[in-house]
């Protein structure tokens, strides 16, 4: 995607959020509750306004205003480490509080080294080991942090 | 109370065994990510937010100032050897450190970086230690309306400072937003989206781990190692010494830029990277042979260094005094401070003076630890660039998180850092400032606080208001602040 249409489609995204949460505080019974919300949403939204309008200028300018084709687009997503990796953490943090923080936290750390080209078994266990185990002994044993515990550990 | 007084409580909160062992470990993380390009302290800091609520709150402010201090002249580790800084505010010391390097002066650059940066930090929180009560006893006399103006200023001075106004007021808007989420002070639930968690506002530390840390890892696994390439010269730890002792041939220079060190770094949003600028601008400007600086200048060197280590002591005083950071990397130590059940500003000084003072009179062994850390490990802080991406960010993700789970214990609070960590990622890509941001979301709640206040004292008497000479000096300051980078622009092109 070209970047001035993501900046555009950012800053579209960044006003509908704001205006969601504008629109609940509204409804509020104290005005002194929501004068901050009001203040800030709509002096977003002017410089919002403004933003827009340099970015589709410049867009228009250089010709920069294309939405890759989708087709291409999601397999090359597929095949992108940093989306592998995200969808991996995300996959983490469902599996924390059902396995425990240690084992998920020892598996995913395997998992993130190979997305990002560790190979060999030693290259890739032996360095999680060491993590959790330094997180092991400052985290739980000295600091007493209480980390998520699911039936293993 | 005098100052003797708040000098004694200080020194007695001080007088614990394991305060030196939290000013080593800071000093020596800091210095570790401060050298790692891109990384910086923020990361370390951030990082280290988490586990921080478990310490002492006074261990836990001393060993975040420790890594302050330590990123901040870590960042010319890289820049002396490599001519790539570790930091944006290391640039300068480059410009002349790497062509000493490839003069084969590099050990004297290093000890020159080392010795700078322990007196510029030396002297700027001498100063603050004599002016904070002073200054102290004036932000009392704040009122809300004044402290909004204050807290405005901090957010329009960053667009100031970075000249694009409106990517910076857009952001900081945003930031505010998002920073009132949570409960009003009526106790009604604002945008928490049906989850209870968010009652109490979006919590500090997983976000800004998300939106400072998270981001940047996304950043740095496009790369195989921080940096690639350079060479690794000969490290003698003599020559270094020799180094740091010819710092005191420069004590002209030295005093000089520690003091626009200190004086930028009172500035709101202003920070280390133009203190730094602004040093060796001057010392260029003031030199009897300006040609040879960019050539291995050794006094190039020493006002960078000086100049950025120096304005630490400024931005923590504003940062305590006001409440108001003029950096990211104060900011966090905002965050740092309401984690303990404090809240930087009048309440600080008006409630906690004793440990304001304990936290500034620690940065003095801060500065004499820095020296022997840095002279002695400095051939090792420095291979760390040469660190692989594919250890170094699985590693990360994994504190990352335990740091996000340290305050509350909740799965939700790693969904908000994932969260913010796209929101971060987007913006970097797309060249929106993430400094805007975190200012807003962190100054949100206060500008809640301070505008509720000022609409219950003033809502009815407006004009009441610009009887407080205070608040009109604010309020000019922050059309001024507003109104620059356009008027700038025009007499720029005026000129031209």
């Amino acid at each position: 995607m070209s970047r001035s249409l993501g900046r555009i489609i950012f800053l579209i995204l960044v006003w509908l959020f704001s205006l969601k949460y504008y629109v609940e505080c509204i409804r509020l019974p104290e005005f002194s509750e929501k004068i901050t919300v009001a203040v800030a949403f709509w002096l977003l939204t002017l410089f919002v306004g403004v933003e827009l309008f340099r970015r589709i200028r410049e867009g228009l300018r250089s010709k920069d205003l294309k939405f890759p084709p989708y087709r291409e687009a999601l397999p090359r997503l597929a095949k992108d480490r940093r989306a592998q990796l995200v969808a991996s953490v995300i996959i983490y943090i469902i599996i924390i509080p059902l396995i425990g923080f240690y084992i998920t936290s020892f598996l995913a750390f395997c998992g993130f080294s190979y997305i990002l080209g560790t190979r060999g078994f030693i290259r890739v266990v032996i360095p999680g080991v060491i993590i959790l185990t330094f997180i092991f002994f400052i985290f739980t044993a000295i600091l007493n942090l209480n980390l998520p515990e699911g039936f293993l550990f | 109370m005098e100052l003797s007084g708040y000098l004694f409580k200080a020194l007695n909160m001080l007088w614990l065994w394991d305060i030196p062992l939290w000013m080593l470990g800071g000093l020596a993380i800091g210095i570790f990510l401060g050298a790692l390009p891109g990384v910086s302290g923020v990361l370390a800091i951030t990082l280290l937010l988490g586990p921080s609520y478990y310490m002492p709150p006074l261990q836990a402010i001393i060993f975040l100032t420790a890594i302050y201090t330590g990123s901040v002249y870590g960042g010319g580790i890289t820049a002396v050897l490599l001519n790539i800084p570790g930091t944006p505010a290391a640039i300068c010391t480059g410009f002349d450190g790497y062509p000493m390097t490839q003069q084969g002066r590099h050990n004297e650059a290093l000890g020159l970086s080392i010795m700078s940066s322990a007196i510029g930090l030396f002297l700027s929180y001498l100063i603050v230690f004599f002016l904070f009560l002073p200054l102290g006893r004036l932000v009392l006399k704040f009122g809300p309306a004044e402290m909004l103006m204050v807290v405005i200023f901090a957010l329009t001075s960053v667009g100031m400072v970075k000249s694009e106004i409106i990517p910076n007021v857009l952001t900081g808007l945003f930031g505010i937003l998002v920073g009132t989420i949570g409960s009003s002070a009526y106790g009604h639930t604002r945008g928490i989206f049906g989850q209870m968690a968010l009652f109490e506002g979006i919590p500090l530390i997983p976000a800004l781990l998300g939106i400072l840390a998270m981001s940047e890892l996304m950043i740095m696994i496009e790369r195989p190692f921080v940096i690639s390439g350079g060479v690794r010269p000969k490290q003698d730890i003599w020559e270094v010494i020799r180094g740091m002792g010819s710092t005191f041939s420069y004590t002209g220079t030295v005093i000089r830029s520690s003091l626009v060190g200190l004086v930028i770094g009172l500035m709101p949003a202003a920070g280390s990277t133009i203190a730094s600028m602004v040093s060796y601008g001057l010392a260029k400007r003031v030199s009897r042979d300006p040609d040879q600086f960019g050539k291995g200048e050794a006094r190039g060197v020493v006002a960078a260094e000086t100049a950025n280590n120096g304005s630490e002591g400024g931005a923590v005083a504003t940062m305590m005094l006001l409440g108001i950071p003029g950096s990211v990397t104060t900011a966090l130590l905002i965050a740092a401070f309401m984690i303990h059940g404090m809240s930087p500003g009048p309440f600080l000084v008006r409630e906690n003076l004793g440990f304001a003072y304990a936290v500034i009179l620690s940065q003095f062994p801060i500065a004499a630890l820095l020296l022997f850390v840095a002279a002695l490990f400095v051939n090792y802080f420095a291979r760390v660039i040469y660190l692989p991406t594919r250890i170094l960010v699985p590693a990360v993700l994994i504190f990352a998180v335990v740091g996000s789970l340290a305050t509350r214990g909740l799965t939700i609070d790693v969904v908000i850092m994932l969260i913010f960590a796209g929101f971060g990622y987007i913006m970097k890509k797309l060249d929106y400032p993430i400094m805007g941001f975190v200012l807003g979301f962190i100054l949100g709640g206060l500008v809640d606080k301070e505008l509720l206040k000022s609409y219950l004292m003033f809502g009815d008497d407006l004009p009441a208001l610009f009887a407080r000479p205070a608040f009109v000096v604010l309020l000019a300051l922050n059309i001024v602040s507003i109104a620059w980078p356009t008027v700038s622009a025009w007499l720029a092109g005026r000129r031209k």
